[in-house]
């Protein structure tokens, strides 16, 4: 029987090679004049990944990876260079070639340690996704397929800049992309659903979730064509609040701002309704977008962005804090060593306001409620946004009548910010994954119940 | 030197009596970023990533490293999840001959493609902004077996994404067009007509743009560019794991007609025009131009080695990572629609789907999508823009309404990944306002 557990110990030689690294000492060696600011990030990770369909686990691997990536920042922008090598010569050469753009130079490599001293429970994995699978194919025999993409990260980064030593991140992550696939007399419905956790797996509750997504499945065997129309909008706490996080915090990114973003140079403005408080919160326990050094070694913290209403803050990585003569906010996030930070969202946040939820359908006369959203997209220089409805109903007479079929909300940031005119006491999590430039990472989302007065249903029923 | 390193996984796998596999990628890969004249971003890295997979009492497990992992750790790693998997046939992989793989491309050095960049985004007096993204990237692909010996190829792929912004008063117009290739000198070299002044036309066109007013027209032109985003959606019905694990709606439909007779559509990994070109897939079958769609024929599916026996009609030969450190998995490589011959026929009042936005959270598995939307639309001889639309469909159904297909046919993808068509002139979407 093979072990339950895959251990990686690192070597003792490696393990002291790495740690006695004087990162800061090969930047300062390396400096030059121009050089605003310069970093070194070391980062090592081993991740399980798995499919599973059919009750049982069709594939899995595992990746170790571990790479180095240098960057310096001038008046005539940001240079960087990364290798899958560790050690002061890879930094230096790196270095070295950092304005010439010269390739790195391919050396022999030796082998080297597993990539972090931590261990993931395979077999324990497997078996939450079987819990789930089980647990969704209870609920009703027209639940037909049950799939999930499933990972399990480990990460340790080390991060030195010019004027900081070095400083160590370790995070862990589990998410999962959870389809269900229900029929029904050859109709098909799917449910969605992408729980996380950046804490213990106690976090996900395996029976709960695959409930829950089987429920979403079946109740879209029912579902009418959604209509096109405007119309108010409520939208479910927890991952509905992908709807913040396209209409207003995507161009609040300072990245965006500085190619002009519809919240440009509007700091201390209003900005949205009065109701509105967002936060950006990476330190929020247990979500998939918490870290508490970002990936350029600056420390997190909360970032209110609106508060009440009013535009507070944008978020900055260290390119834009210096572009902009801002502060950083910690937000400088990256896919991997392989790639350059951007000034990324980490959990968003929107405040608890006051109204009971199930008060807030009933004091809707016309309308949709979206119970459950997919992703979304942003035009950040116009605000135009999409996000998708992947469970939603009528509200006909403040009661939610029949389900709709998978659909699409269209508003303009702008303008949607300031027609929220109602917000939950009912904050949930959730979770998703957020693509920038084709930079992936996983994002936290937390809110209430939100209501706006007017979307754009992209249906298809007159 | 990726010799060397497969060599060195093989022994580690045949010391514990097991067959292994093993591709190495050596990449190299450059991007530059550049905005309003001048270069903010310009970078490269360079890895080297080891996939191996293992064959022990039925079972199959894989696991990836970067260069510098300890090849013993790996294996071991790998015979332990496998231990944990249940057993699963597969066939071996296609070991026919490959085709020739392409001529390799001249790398372009950074300090060019930094100054070419640079020009293309300078600005010219206009009320506008230009920012153009273009990458490189150069892999080198070894594979060896404990079975059947090493092959070897090397492929290049670049792309350049120019972004547009027009200011035409408090409007704002934003377009972006992408074009991709094998070689960066080729990109760079025709950007300016093919990228920069297509999408600054565009966003001034939306930034003078309206909302729309009717009567709606009941065909629309979709431009290719939204095109190649309904082919990718569609692709994920001809994958054989989605037929497998009945996620597609095209299962048990080989011989039907899904489409109309103008529609044939392609998988081929060594189209001469594709931006990416492998003569073998990343589990070492030779690739193969594979018709999926025959003038509105269903006639195959996309499989990999582990899905090839599960699924009629599906040979291996598509058997890709995405992402880089996954299993592979049933992937289309070049995915297009296959151009006609004709110029798209004249319209009374042609509407041009120009720019979708939120494609990629379109329903995989039913077909259906809803999305944001801009079109262009001619009015009394002017072209005007169109904002704030909304466009629902399905995907599937749509093939069935595609009434002409254009002759240029343009691409966009990733990595392993690209989706091409042509300008489509459809009937049956919902569009909203």
């Amino acid at each position: 029987m093979e072990s339950a557990r895959v251990r990686h110990r690192r070597p003792d030689l490696t393990a002291s090679a790495l740690e006695s690294l004087d990162l800061q000492g090969l930047l300062h060696a390396a400096a030059k004049p121009s050089w605003r600011h310069a970093d070194v990030l070391v980062e090592e990770s081993l991740e399980l990944t798995c499919h599973f369909a059919d009750s049982a686990v069709g594939d899995a691997t595992t990746a170790a990876d571990r790479g180095i990536c240098v960057r310096c920042i001038t008046d005539e922008g940001l240079a960087y260079r990364s290798a899958d090598r560790v050690g002061p010569e890879t930094i230096r050469d790196l270095l070295g070639g950092l304005e010439h753009g010269e390739a790195p130079t391919p050396r022999a490599t030796s082998p080297a340690a597993s990539p972090v001293d931590e261990e993931l429970d395979v077999s324990g994995f497997f078996a939450l996704l079987t819990r789930i699978d089980k647990a969704a194919r209870d609920v009703d025999p027209r639940i037909r397929q049950v799939t999930i993409d499933a990972e399990h990260r480990l990460r340790r980064a080390t991060i030195a800049t010019l004027d900081r030593g070095p400083v160590e991140e370790r995070r862990r992550l589990v998410y999962l992309t959870i389809r269900i696939v229900a029929t029904e007399r050859g109709r098909v419905a799917t449910g969605f659903s992408t729980p996380a956790t950046s804490g213990h797996d106690d976090d996900l509750d395996e029976e709960a979730i695959g409930r829950e997504v089987a429920r979403r499945a079946l109740v879209g065997l029912q579902a009418r064509p959604a209509p096109i129309a405007h119309l108010p909008v409520v939208v479910g706490p927890g991952r509905g609040m992908v709807l913040v996080h396209e209409a207003c915090c995507h161009p609040l990114e300072a990245d965006e701002v500085l190619r002009g973003s519809i919240y440009a140079a509007r700091v201390g403005e209003p900005i949205a309704s009065p109701l509105l408080s967002i936060v950006d919160d990476p330190l929020l326990p247990g979500a998939a977008g918490t870290y508490a050094v970002d990936d350029e070694g600056t420390p997190a913290a909360p970032t209110t962005l609106v508060e009440g209403g009013v535009l507070r803050s944008f978020l900055t990585d260290t390119v834009t804090a210096l572009r902009l003569d801002a502060r950083r906010t910690g937000n400088g996030r990256r896919q991997s060593y392989r790639h350059s930070a951007l000034p990324r969202m980490s959990n968003t946040c929107v405040l608890a306001g006051d109204s009971n939820p199930a008060d807030v359908v009933a004091d809707t006369k016309r309308g949709i409620y979206a119970e459950h959203v997919g992703g979304g997209e942003v035009v950040e220089s116009t605000g135009d946004f999409v996000f998708r409805v992947t469970n939603g109903y009528l509200i006909e007479n403040g009661v939610l009548t029949d389900p709709i079929e998978e659909t699409t909300l269209r508003g303009n940031g702008a303008r949607v910010l300031l027609e929220v005119d109602a917000v939950g006491n009912d904050v949930r999590p959730g979770a998703a994954k957020c693509a920038k430039h084709g930079h992936v990472l996983p994002v936290g989302l937390s809110g209430p119940t939100v209501r706006i007065r007017s979307l754009l249903v992209g249906g298809t029923a007159a | 030197m990726s010799e060397r390193l497969a060599d060195r996984y093989l022994a580690e796998a045949a010391k514990r009596g097991v067959e292994a596999e093993v591709q190495v990628v050596a990449s190299h890969r450059q991007e530059v970023v550049a905005r309003s004249g001048t270069v903010e971003l310009a970078g490269e890295t360079a890895d080297t990533l080891v996939a191996l997979r293992l064959h022990d009492r039925a079972r199959t497990g894989f696991a990836t490293a970067s260069g510098e992992a300890d090849p013993a750790a790996v294996v071991e790693r790998a015979r332990a999840v496998l231990g944990h998997l249940p057993p699963a046939e597969e066939v071996p992989a296609d070991d026919r001959k490959p085709r020739a793989a392409a001529a390799e491309e001249p790398w372009m050095p950074l300090s060019v493609a930094r100054t070419l960049a640079q020009e293309l985004v300078r600005g010219d007096g206009g009320a506008a902004e230009y920012e153009l993204r273009c990458s490189q990237e150069r892999r080198r692909v070894w594979l060896a077996s404990s079975l059947r010996g090493a092959s070897s190829y090397v492929a290049s792929v670049a792309a350049a994404v120019f972004r547009a912004t027009s200011w035409a008063g408090e409007a704002v117009g934003h377009a972006e067009q992408s074009d991709h290739d094998v070689s960066l000198h080729a990109l760079l070299e025709r950007a300016a007509e093919r990228v920069r002044g297509p999408a600054l036309a565009q966003a001034r066109l939306l930034a003078r743009g309206r909302p729309f007013r009717g009567p709606l027209p009941d065909r629309v032109v979709v431009d290719a560019a939204v095109a190649g985003r309904l082919v990718a959606l569609l692709g994920e019905s001809f994958r054989g794991d989605a037929v497998a694990e009945q996620r597609s709606r095209l299962a048990g439909r080989l011989g039907e007609a899904v489409a109309t007779p103008c529609v044939t559509l392609v998988d081929d990994p060594l189209a001469p025009e594709a931006p990416f070109r492998a003569p073998l897939d990343d589990e070492g079958s030779a690739t193969r131009r594979r018709v999926l769609v025959r003038a509105g024929v269903l006639q195959a599916f996309l499989a990999d080695r582990r899905f090839a026996e599960r699924v009629p009609g599906a040979p291996p030969g598509s058997g890709w990572r995405h992402p880089p450190r996954a299993a592979p998995r049933p992937r289309p490589c070049n995915l297009f629609v296959a151009p006609g011959r004709e110029p798209l026929p004249g319209m009374d009042a042609p509407l041009r789907l120009v720019q979708t936005y939120g494609m990629h959270m379109a329903n995989n598995v039913t077909g259906d999508f809803s999305v944001g939307a801009a079109a262009v639309v001619g009015w009394n001889g002017d072209e005007v823009g169109v904002t704030g639309l909304t466009v629902a469909g399905n995907v599937l159904d749509l093939l069935r309404d595609v009434e002409a297909v254009g002759p240029e046919l343009r691409w966009i993808g990733s990595g392993t990944t690209h989706y091409g068509a042509s300008d489509l002139f459809v009937r049956g979407l919902s569009l909203g306002w």
